[in-house]
């Protein structure tokens, strides 16, 4: 279990993050919030590699702030930065290698296992060879997934993990942090609300460094209930988003005169906490 | 031979519950072994670096620790080359005598290796940075794994640039112990700031010191033996320094 107690941080005088006392269990634990919201802030604390000003981190007992035992936490942790960070000369193989060795993984034949079962989850096994520098972003976004899942972790940290990725391999990389969920505490921020968030058996969304909202995906979504229509046009004073040909999905605090409801998704649901949460509770 | 062999398919034959569950390994077990067969049979090519390392008895740890130093590359190895070759090519075009005619290299060579650390650890410089600050191994030995590295191939090239140099006698090699200092000083003070900024700060010092002393005694003074003796003094209280602060290079900062 990640428990996150008290976390503060601020940037000069700017409050970054101000959260209460929040325990994550196994399972996926989505992030959503807009940008400069505090997700990416929050989850380099959780990797360690950032510390907060104040407040605690532990996972499963061992406390981030120590010395010894963020280093046991380390052990137990795979880690995607929102900036893949990958070094473009190296050769695929070459990085696994390198990521496997600062894993502590000893032997060069356990790398190569390891290297090889990790890139065969993102279907990147026939790109061993390859030079990181001729992969394509989407490639490279796999890269930094597979890494993070070299020594199958107990706690992942998955900064926009659908970044750079077309919708067949979002729909993968989904349906691999689904099964990594079952015996895995993953956290992970996105701006994917219906496609990842969605599959997540928990929602945080934060806003302005502070929890906005806390739930499951089918209570984040039903705070769009009667907030949600569909037009032909987009509305001033509403958040709409192009959903076909002239066909417009629009979320506000009232509906216009004449607007017929849709059913609110998790997406809809986390567009009325964010811009209308005032007005909505 | 056919005997032992027909006496043991008796045994076996009497022990069926023996063959079926003690010695066969279960489904997923194989798979792990083949995969591990696999994965051998498919092991990619390592890097000439990654050979050479292992030829010279590296340990298979360390080694992709020191394949992925950003500063290690063929580029910079080219560069500290040139920059040698130059160095060379000024003191033989030189009207100078003695000392004075390999005083730019003496004074540039303790830079080559402090650059080289400075472009060896820290996110401005290493794209894994971040990754390499969330994982269990010890920060302070992959920032000294990097800095022996660089600090030898540095030394390496600028030794066969010494033995090259046209004039200077035993001269040739009293940037030795100044690059040690400065490199080992730059090491210490990474535990506190960010290693380019230590470097510069180490740099900007020892051009300082060589133009104070040249300027009041002899060129020759920058390098006699006083300095000798106080880098090597220096050089071993940088580097107890590095060692006793070593902890802070796993703080909790990506500095």
């Amino acid at each position: 279990m990640l428990a996150l107690d008290h976390l503060r941080l601020t940037y000069g005088a700017t409050p970054a993050l101000d959260l209460p006392r929040l325990t994550i269990d196994r399972g996926a634990t989505a992030i959503l919030g807009p940008n400069g919201s505090g997700k990416s802030t929050l989850l380099r604390m959780i990797a360690t590699v950032t510390g907060p000003d104040s407040g605690e981190i532990h996972l499963s007992g061992l406390a981030a702030a120590d010395d010894v035992e963020r280093t046991a936490i380390r052990r137990r942790l795979g880690y995607v930065p929102q900036v893949d960070g990958l070094p473009a000369r190296m050769r695929v193989h070459e990085y696994m290698d390198y990521v496997a060795a600062l894993k502590e993984i000893g032997p060069a034949r356990l790398r190569r296992r390891w290297t090889r079962w990790a890139l065969d989850r993102v279907d990147l096994t026939d790109h061993a060879e390859s030079k990181i520098k001729t992969l394509s972003g989407g490639m490279r976004r796999r890269l930094t997934i597979a890494q993070s899942l070299v020594g199958n972790p107990d706690l992942l940290v998955l900064d926009e993990p659908l970044t750079s990725l077309d919708a067949e391999f979002r729909g993968e990389i989904t349906k691999l942090i689904v099964e990594l969920a079952t015996n895995t505490t993953i956290v992970v921020a996105t701006h994917h609300a219906d496609e990842l968030a969605a599959v997540c058996r928990r929602v945080l969304v934060l806003d302005r460094g502070r929890v906005a909202f806390d739930g499951t995906p089918a209570a984040l979504a039903s705070r769009g209930t009667n907030h949600v229509w569909e037009t032909d046009a987009p509305v001033d004073g509403a958040v709409c988003r192009a959903i076909g040909p002239s066909r417009y999905r629009c979320v506000a605090a009232h509906l216009p005169p004449g607007g017929l409801h849709a059913d609110p998704s998790v997406g809809d649901g986390y567009v009325a906490v964010v811009r209308f949460g005032a007005s909505l509770r | 031979m056919t005997n032992s062999l027909e006496a043991a398919l008796a045994r076996a034959a009497g022990r069926p519950r023996f063959l079926a569950s003690e010695t066969m390994p279960d489904a997923s077990r194989l798979a792990a072994n083949f995969a591990g067969i696999e994965a051998e049979l498919d092991a990619p090519r390592p890097s000439r670096l990654a050979l050479v390392l292992r030829r010279i008895g590296v340990d298979e740890r360390t080694i992709p620790l020191i394949t992925a130093t950003p500063s290690l590359r063929r580029s910079w190895v080219i560069a500290i080359s040139i920059a040698v070759l130059f160095a060379i090519n000024t003191a033989s075009t030189s009207t100078a005598e003695g000392i004075d005619r390999i005083i730019v290299f003496l004074t540039m060579a303790p830079l080559v290796p402090l650059l080289g650390v400075a472009l060896a650890f820290g996110p401005a410089v290493d794209p894994t940075h971040e990754i390499a600050v969330a994982a269990p191994l010890d920060g302070f030995r992959l920032f000294l794994v990097r800095s022996v590295t660089v600090l030898s191939t540095s030394t390496a090239v600028l030794l066969i640039g010494s033995v090259l140099m046209p004039e200077g006698g035993g001269y040739r090699v009293a940037w030795l112990l100044p690059s040690l200092a400065v490199t080992t000083v730059t090491m210490a003070l990474a535990t506190r700031f960010s290693a380019r900024r230590a470097a510069a700060a180490v740099g900007v010092a020892w051009l300082v010191l060589v133009m104070i002393v040249a300027g009041t005694a002899d060129a020759s003074a920058a390098f006699g033996p006083a300095v000798q003796v106080s880098s090597l003094a220096v050089s071993v209280v940088g580097f107890v320094t590095f060692m006793r602060r070593r902890q802070r290079l796993d703080s909790l900062s990506v500095r």
